[in-house]
C-alpha cells in the first residue's frame, strides 16, 4: 500500500490534446483513487513542471507517475523521457507513455528510454477508462513506487 | 587536365616510341653483325680462291720448269744428240700441254722449236735471252707476256740458261706458255659476276690475266697503290682497280712459292654489298614491319585506355547519378515514414477522440438504441470507425515498402495463434469457426504474416452466408521449395473476373452490403507477400467460398 502521508496521488499529464486531457481527468475522476493532476501542454512545459522551474510551478509537487503523449509541439516525448531520466531528480519518477501510435518503432524507442509502461490510446472511451484504472491499481496499489522527494 | 590525365595519355605513346627505338636499335645492331658475317664469309672465300689460284699456277710452272730442268740437262750433256721433239714427245707433263718449246743458241737465233720456224728468228732482243745471256743465276726466268711474232698469240717463256761443258753461254731453253693455261681455272670455277684473276710478277707485269671475257695479260699494276703489299705479307686483301674493268674491286692475294709472282682474285666492291642486299632489305622490312605492328597496337592501346576511360568516367556519372538516385529514394522513403507517423499520430487522434466523445455524449443524454438523436450519433462513431480503420491499413500498406527483407523463417503455427488472439473480438462476432492444419515455417518478418492473416481472416469472418455462421479453414503446404498457405472461407466466393481487381487499392467488391473492408486488405496482404518474394492467387474453395492462397519462401537466399 501506499505510505506516503499525503494520501492524494499526484499525476502529471503531459498531452497537447485537449480532448485527450479531458478524457483521462474524467477517467482519473471516475477511478477509485483520489488523484491531484497537473497539465503540462508540451514536453518544454512537462519539464518546468518536473523542475518547478518557471514561478507558477514552483510549488508544484513530485509527480507520483507521469502520463506522458509522444508527439507534441516544441518537445516531444521521447525528449522529455531521455531529459528525465538524464537527470538525477527526475530518473525514478514512473512514466507512462499514453499515446495514439501503436507503431514498434515508437514503442521499442519508449521502452529503450526508460519508460514504465506504453499504452495506445483505444479508440473505445470505455477502454480507455478502464486503461487508465488499469494503471492506476497497478501504481498506486499493486507496486511500490519511489519515495517522493 | 590533371598530371595523371596527361601521364595516362602521354605513357602508351613514350612506351611505344621506346619500344621502337628498340627495335631499331636491334635491326641495325643485327644488320651489321649480318653485315659483316657476310664481308668476312665473302673475303674468305676470295682467300680461298686465291689459294687454289696460287697452288694451280704453281703447278703449272713447277711442272714445266722440271721439264726445261730435265732437257737442259739433256742438252749440256749431248747438244749435238740432241732430240727436242722425241723428248717433249715423251714428257708426261707436257703431252697434256698445248706449248712450245724451244733453244736459242748463243747468237740469239732460235735453233730449234716444237713450233714450224719459217727462216730464221731472231729472238737475241728478248728479255728472257738477254737476261741469261749476262749472268747464270741457275734460277728459272718467267717472262713478262709477249706477243708472238710468229703466232701473233700471247705467250709467256719459261728459261733456264744453257752452258756449254765450260760454263759459257750456250742458249736458252725456252717453254712458251699460253697465259690462258693458267687463267683457265676462271673458266672452271664460277667465282662470280665480274670476278677477275691476276697473277703478276714483282715488276708489276701483269703474267696472266681474265677479267670476263678480257684475257689480255702484260698490264702494269706497279703504280697501283696496292702493289707494295703484296710483297710484304704472304697473302691479305687489296682493294682498288684490279681488273682494269673500271670497277673498284676487293681481291684475296698470295704470294706464290719459289717464284717471283703473286696471284690475285677479286671481285667488284658492289657484289660484296650485293650478297648483303637481300639480307639488308629482309632486316628493312622486318624493322617496318614490326614498326608498323608496333604503331597499330600503340594506337589501338591508346584507343582502348582512352575508351576504359571514358567508360570509367561515364560509370563514374552513372555511379553520382545512382547515388543520387538512392538519396532521392532515402529522402522519400522518410517523407514516407513521416507520412505514416502523422497516419499514425495525427490523423488517427482527432478521428479517435471524435468516437470517444459520440459514445461520451451518447452516455450522458441517455439516449435508447432507437432514439433518433443515437442513431444520429451511431453514424457519426461508424464513420469514425471506418475513417480509422481506413487510416490505419493505409498506414500499413505504406509501411510494407520501407521494411527491410526478413532473413530468418517466421513460425507460422506461432503467427496464426496471435493472429487468432487479435482476430477474437471479430471471430466471436460473427460465430466463426477456424479449422487450421500444421503450418510450416516460411521466410517472412513475423509481424508480416500476422498482417496477411489478421487481413484474411478478419475478409474470411465478414463475408459469409447470411443464414450460416462462417466457416475459416487455415492450412499449408510445401510446393517446389515454396510454403503454400491457404485460407478459405465457406462465403459466396469471388467471381473470377473480380479475382485480380481485388488486389487492388479500394477496390471492394460489394461496398453496398455493409460487409466491406477498407478496400486495402488484400492489396496490403499482396503487397507483404510479393515485398517477401512471394506472389497470392485466389482460388474457389471446396465450399464455394473464396480461398486466398499465397506462396512464400522457405529457404533464405
Amino acid at each position: 500500500m501506499q505510505s506516503n502521508s499525503d494520501s492524494r496521488f499526484n499525476i502529471l499529464i503531459v498531452d497537447d490534446e485537449p480532448g485527450d486531457i479531458d478524457l483521462v481527468r474524467l477517467a482519473l475522476a471516475e477511478g477509485r483513487f483520489l488523484c491531484h493532476t497537473m497539465v503540462a501542454i508540451n514536453g518544454k512545459e512537462a519539464m518546468a513542471v518536473l523542475r518547478r522551474e518557471a514561478p507558477r510551478f514552483t510549488d508544484a509537487p513530485t509527480p507520483d507517475l507521469v502520463l506522458l503523449d509522444l508527439n507534441m509541439p516544441q518537445m516531444n516525448g521521447r525528449e522529455v523521457l531521455r531529459a528525465m531520466k538524464e537527470d538525477p531528480l527526475l530518473a525514478n519518477i514512473p512514466v507512462v507513455v499514453l499515446t495514439t501510435s501503436d507503431v514498434e518503432r515508437d514503442i521499442v524507442a519508449s521502452y529503450d528510454l526508460g519508460a514504465s509502461g506504453y499504452i495506445t490510446k483505444p479508440v473505445d472511451m470505455d477502454q480507455l477508462f478502464r486503461d487508465i484504472h488499469s494503471v492506476e491499481e497497478y501504481w498506486f496499489c499493486a507496486v511500490r513506487r519511489p519515495p517522493r522527494n | 587536365m590533371t598530371l595523371t590525365w596527361i601521364a595516362q595519355r602521354l605513357f602508351i605513346p613514350l612506351f611505344g616510341m621506346v619500344l621502337l627505338a628498340l627495335l631499331w636499335l636491334t635491326i641495325v645492331a643485327q644488320d651489321r653483325r649480318a653485315e659483316a658475317l657476310n664481308t668476312a664469309t665473302f673475303l674468305l672465300e676470295l682467300t680461298n680462291y686465291s689459294r687454289l689460284l696460287e697452288s694451280h699456277t704453281h703447278s703449272i710452272i713447277r711442272g714445266l720448269d722440271q721439264v726445261v730442268t730435265h732437257m737442259k740437262a739433256e742438252y749440256e750433256d749431248n747438244p749435238t744428240g740432241f732430240d727436242l721433239k722425241a723428248m717433249v714427245a715423251r714428257s708426261p707433263i707436257l703431252a697434256g700441254l698445248s706449248v712450245q718449246v724451244g733453244i736459242i743458241g748463243s747468237d740469239g737465233f732460235l735453233m730449234i722449236s716444237t713450233a714450224p720456224i719459217s727462216g730464221r728468228v731472231y729472238l737475241g732482243d728478248r728479255e728472257h735471252f738477254t737476261i741469261h745471256q749476262g749472268q747464270d743465276d741457275g734460277r728459272l726466268f718467267v717472262s713478262k707476256p709477249v706477243l708472238g711474232r710468229a703466232s701473233g698469240k700471247w705467250s709467256i717463256q719459261l728459261t733456264r740458261r744453257l752452258n756449254k761443258p765450260d760454263g759459257s753461254f750456250a742458249g736458252v731453253m725456252v717453254v712458251s706458255l699460253s697465259p690462258d693455261y693458267i687463267t683457265d681455272i676462271y673458266r672452271q670455277i664460277d667465282l662470280g659476276r665480274d670476278a677477275a684473276i691476276v697473277v703478276v710478277g714483282r715488276d708489276g707485269i701483269q703474267r696472266a690475266r681474265a677479267a670476263g671475257d678480257d684475257r689480255t695479260p702484260g698490264q702494269s699494276i706497279i703504280d697501283t697503290p696496292y702493289f707494295t703489299k703484296l710483297w710484304d705479307q704472304r697473302e691479305g686483301v687489296v682493294e682498288g682497280a684490279i681488273a682494269s674493268d673500271g670497277m673498284a674491286h676487293i681481291g684475296a692475294f698470295r704470294q706464290m712459292a719459289d717464284f717471283p709472282l703473286a696471284v690475285i682474285v677479286s671481285r667488284p666492291q658492289t657484289a660484296m654489298a650485293e650478297i648483303h642486299a637481300h639480307e639488308h632489305t629482309l632486316f628493312l622490312a622486318t624493322g617496318i614491319g614490326g614498326s608498323v605492328l608496333l604503331l597499330a597496337g600503340s594506337a589501338l592501346l591508346l584507343m582502348l585506355a582512352l575508351r576504359q576511360q571514358s567508360t570509367e568516367a561515364n560509370l563514374r556519372q552513372r555511379e553520382r547519378e545512382l547515388i543520387a538516385a538512392r538519396n532521392d529514394l532515402e529522402r522519400r522513403n522518410r517523407d514516407m515514414e513521416q507520412f505514416t507517423e502523422v497516419l499514425a499520430h495525427h490523423l488517427q487522434e482527432p478521428v479517435r477522440l471524435q468516437m470517444a466523445f459520440a459514445a461520451r455524449l451518447q452516455k450522458m443524454l441517455g439516449l435508447s438504441a432507437n432514439d433518433e438523436a443515437s442513431k444520429a450519433l451511431g453514424h457519426v462513431v461508424n464513420g469514425a470507425t471506418r475513417l480509422r480503420a481506413l487510416l490505419r491499413d493505409v498506414q500499413l500498406y505504406l509501411a510494407v515498402g520501407m521494411l527491410p527483407p526478413a532473413h530468418s523463417p517466421a513460425d507460422s503455427e506461432m503467427v496464426l495463434d496471435s493472429s487468432l488472439v487479435r482476430m477474437n473480438q471479430v471471430l466471436a462476432a460473427a460465430g466463426a469457426e477456424v479449422r487450421r492444419t500444421r503450418l510450416p515455417p516460411a521466410i517472412i518478418d513475423q509481424n508480416r504474416l500476422v498482417d496477411i492473416f489478421c487481413a484474411l481472416i478478419e475478409n474470411a469472418a465478414t463475408h459469409h452466408h447470411p443464414d450460416q455462421a462462417p466457416l475459416i479453414e487455415v492450412s499449408a503446404r510445401l510446393d517446389d521449395g515454396m510454403a503454400i498457405f491457404s485460407v478459405s472461407d465457406s462465403g459466396p466466393g469471388i467471381p473470377e473476373e473480380f479475382r485480380e481487381r481485388v488486389f487492388r487499392v479500394f477496390e471492394r467488391l460489394n461496398p453496398e452490403n455493409g460487409k466491406a473492408g477498407t478496400g486495402i486488405g488484400l492489396p496490403l496482404v499482396k503487397k507483404i507477400v510479393e515485398a517477401a518474394g512471394g506472389r497470392v492467387w485466389i482460388e474457389s474453395s471446396a465450399s464455394g467460398g473464396a480461398c486466398v492462397r499465397f506462396a512464400l519462401p522457405v529457404r533464405s537466399e
